[in-house]
């Protein structure tokens, strides 16, 4: 275990660095000077020049890249351009929101998901089936933008109820948030429970002609028991797989729906950022959200290896399977040889 | 209604003041479509008693299994017949009921132990899980007693191997946890769904040894589905050998293997590689049981057979008891063939 988190480790440092080096790389070569926009229109030559030099531009890239990664590691990224206020300060009022959205968001997916997943596998093909499959399919097909407005008409809520009225570093109760996060989370809740309630239901479906649930009715268990105890188990490593993805998806995601709703988010601040070429800031959230999407997947990782223990064995002895999404499938090919 | 009722109660001749633990009556199983899986089996299984059921695959002898357990996959139903388990007809019987009996009287042991267990708990707790339905045995009782079977079928350290997983047991040891589950309770009967097939010849002789002995012991009876029948030789005291979800021949083990009656148990036992059939070609059934599933108005074995005479491909033969004991639905075989021992 200790070997398998040590190269699990190594293998996040390196994701860490090549997105950094993306997002320096995408930085340096996009058109459009920072010192130019921050000196205005009618700057002088030598006026650009010397605000260049302040911001360290003059200097050869790799130069700049080793002072931007040694800025992130040291927790001192620098400066916003645009707000003139350390960006930690900026990100650490920001960062809750995005992160409550997208966790509120995440635990609607799984309180609607697992329920109608169960529910809907009982009978498949039956109507039951057919009509959660249709309404997931349709909250899937609305883009989640359209279905935060859809909201909004619906239960008559204006942006200026959710975050218009709200001022950046406002300290917030989580009673607060809970009521301001709601419809937005709902918003993209809806649009990604389809593929989790889809996943769910094949897996349970799937899963409950095995040889395992013969064996358990054998024993003389209730329907209920060989759902829940062992079918249910069984289909925990696909579901979650999948939920992790969509964690990471939300937490990147919730750009637009931060629009839509006037939330001082990660996403606002991402977009008013990237409009004034504010590199210091807009490199920093996007290495915080690959942070994010990073511990994820080892929460992921980690927690499949806890329900499945053949996921334990292939991982820590072979190298080359570990890229593979832990499937049921592929952990039974491993079973078996 | 066809002789194989008779067939299926008379044919144990001195075993008649035993109690018969199960009765099998014109069994027909039929799927959602009308194919016939099982068209007319009758059978008995007596206390103590270890019954063969061989056939080739697709012969109806694990759906006549799985009839018993209750445990048909979803389309397939029993549309004739019955199945008396100590008195009462299972068919009958409700959801609630029959899964009072499952764990508890009857016990079941299948094939492929890989697969047949939960890949994601410990098999300790999957033993145990048995008592946890049936028993009102608290933690310690259960973990108590799980031990306990665990050694008697033979299961080295069960302290330590209780906490491993399927995958970490050797394909003997997943199939001894399959038997300990199937026993714990010490059910009336067992029914063994090609327990050896998937395992090395050393182990299967094991495997074997431990049924005879968990029969023998506990007076258990056991209903041995297999193909092969070799193993059904070693193990069991009489055998049902279906064809084509009919019985072709029904017997002690001794008359049926060492005086077949029926050509396609005579050609069954030439196909078994043994000891003096070294360097001949070993002789095979052409071709394999038919994909037809509608009724049948002749004997099944006709096409196949190279002794059929006009008579097979017009007439189905009935069960006729051509030995104490000894029951056989062919025509060609009026006083049973004498092969020696």
């Amino acid at each position: 275990m200790a070997a398998y988190l040590l190269r699990k480790l190594r293998d996040t440092i390196f994701t860490l660095l090549l997105v950094s080096v993306i997002v320096f790389i995408i930085f340096a070569l996009i058109p459009g000077n920072p010192a130019r926009i921050i000196a205005g229109v009618n700057a002088t030559p030598e006026k650009v020049a010397f605000i260049e030099a302040e911001l360290g531009l003059d200097q050869p890239l790799p130069i700049r890249f080793i002072n931007y990664l040694g800025g992130l590691l040291t927790g001192n990224p620098g400066q916003s351009l645009r707000f003139n206020v350390p960006v930690t300060d900026l990100i650490v009022d920001a960062a809750p929101i995005t992160l409550g959205l997208a966790f509120y968001a995440f635990f609607m997916v799984i309180l609607l998901a697992i329920p109608l997943g169960l529910i809907a596998s009982r009978r498949p093909g039956g109507v039951v089936d057919t009509v959660i499959h249709v309404v997931t399919e349709t909250t899937l097909a609305i883009p989640p933008f359209f279905m935060a407005i859809v909201l909004m008409l619906l239960f008559r809520v204006t942006q200026a109820d959710v975050g218009g009225s709200l001022s950046s570093g406002e300290i917030l109760t989580f009673g607060d948030h809970l009521k301001m996060l709601t419809l937005p989370a709902l918003a993209i809740a809806l649009s990604r429970l389809a593929m989790v309630v889809e996943f769910l239901r094949d897996a349970l479906v799937e899963e409950s002609h095995t040889d395992y649930v013969r064996t358990a009715k054998g024993k003389g268990a209730s329907r209920m028991r060989i759902r829940m105890v062992h079918v249910l188990r069984n289909c925990l490593v696909p579901t979650i797989t999948a939920l992790g993805l969509i964690l990471a998806e939300i937490i990147g995601g919730s750009i637009i729906i931060e629009q839509v709703f006037l939330l001082p988010g990660l996403g606002r601040l991402l977009f008013t950022a990237v409009e004034a070429r504010d590199f210091p800031l807009v490199q920093t959230i996007i290495m915080l959200i690959a942070v994010l999407v990073v511990l994820v997947n080892f929460v992921v990782d980690l927690l499949n290896q806890f329900i499945d223990p053949r996921l334990r064995v292939v991982q820590s002895h072979s190298r080359r399977h570990r890229k593979y999404q832990p499937t049921v499938a592929a952990a039974k090919k491993k079973g078996n040889s | 209604m066809r002789a194989q009722c008779e067939g299926g109660t008379r044919n144990n001749g001195e075993n008649m003041k035993q109690n018969m633990l199960l009765q099998i009556e014109h069994l027909k199983v039929q799927s959602f479509t009308g194919a016939e899986l099982v068209r007319d089996v009758s059978f008995t299984v007596a206390d103590g008693e270890i019954v063969g059921l061989v056939g080739e695959s697709g012969c109806g002898k694990s759906i006549t299994a799985l009839t018993v357990a209750g445990l048909l996959p979803e389309g397939i139903r029993p549309t004739r017949g019955r199945v008396v388990f100590d008195h009462v007809d299972m068919v009958t019987l409700s959801r609630q009921e029959r899964r009072a009996l499952n764990g508890s009287r009857i016990g079941m042991v299948f094939q492929d132990a890989l697969t047949a267990l939960n890949p994601l708990l410990p098999v300790g707790h999957q033993i145990g899980e048995v008592l946890k339905i049936h028993t009102d045995m608290n933690r310690i009782e259960r973990r108590k007693r799980v031990l306990e079977v665990m050694s008697a079928v033979d299961l080295p350290n069960p302290e330590e191997l209780s906490r491993r997983y399927p995958h970490e047991l050797s394909g003997g040891q997943r199939q001894r946890v399959l038997i300990a589950m199937a026993v714990i309770n010490n059910p009336s009967l067992l029914i063994a769904d090609e327990p050896t097939t998937a395992l090395d010849s050393v182990v299967q002789g094991q495997i074997l040894a431990l049924l005879k002995d968990i029969n023998s012991k506990e007076q258990v009876s056991i209903l041995f589905i297999s193909h092969d029948l070799s193993t059904v030789r070693r193990l069991c005291d009489r055998v049902v050998v279906l064809y084509a979800g009919i019985p072709a021949e029904i017997g002690t083990t001794a008359q049926v293997l060492a005086r077949p009656a029926h050509v396609y148990t005579e050609l069954l036992l030439a196909a078994i590689p043994t000891p003096d059939k070294r360097g001949q070609t070993l002789a095979q059934i052409p071709g394999q049981v038919a994909d037809d599933r509608g009724p049948v108005t002749f004997c099944p074995f006709a096409p196949r057979c190279p002794k059929a005479i006009s008579r097979c491909r017009k007439e189905l033969p009935e069960l006729r008891e051509v030995e104490p004991g000894h029951w056989v639905a062919c025509f060609l075989a009026e006083g049973g063939y004498d092969l020696g021992t």
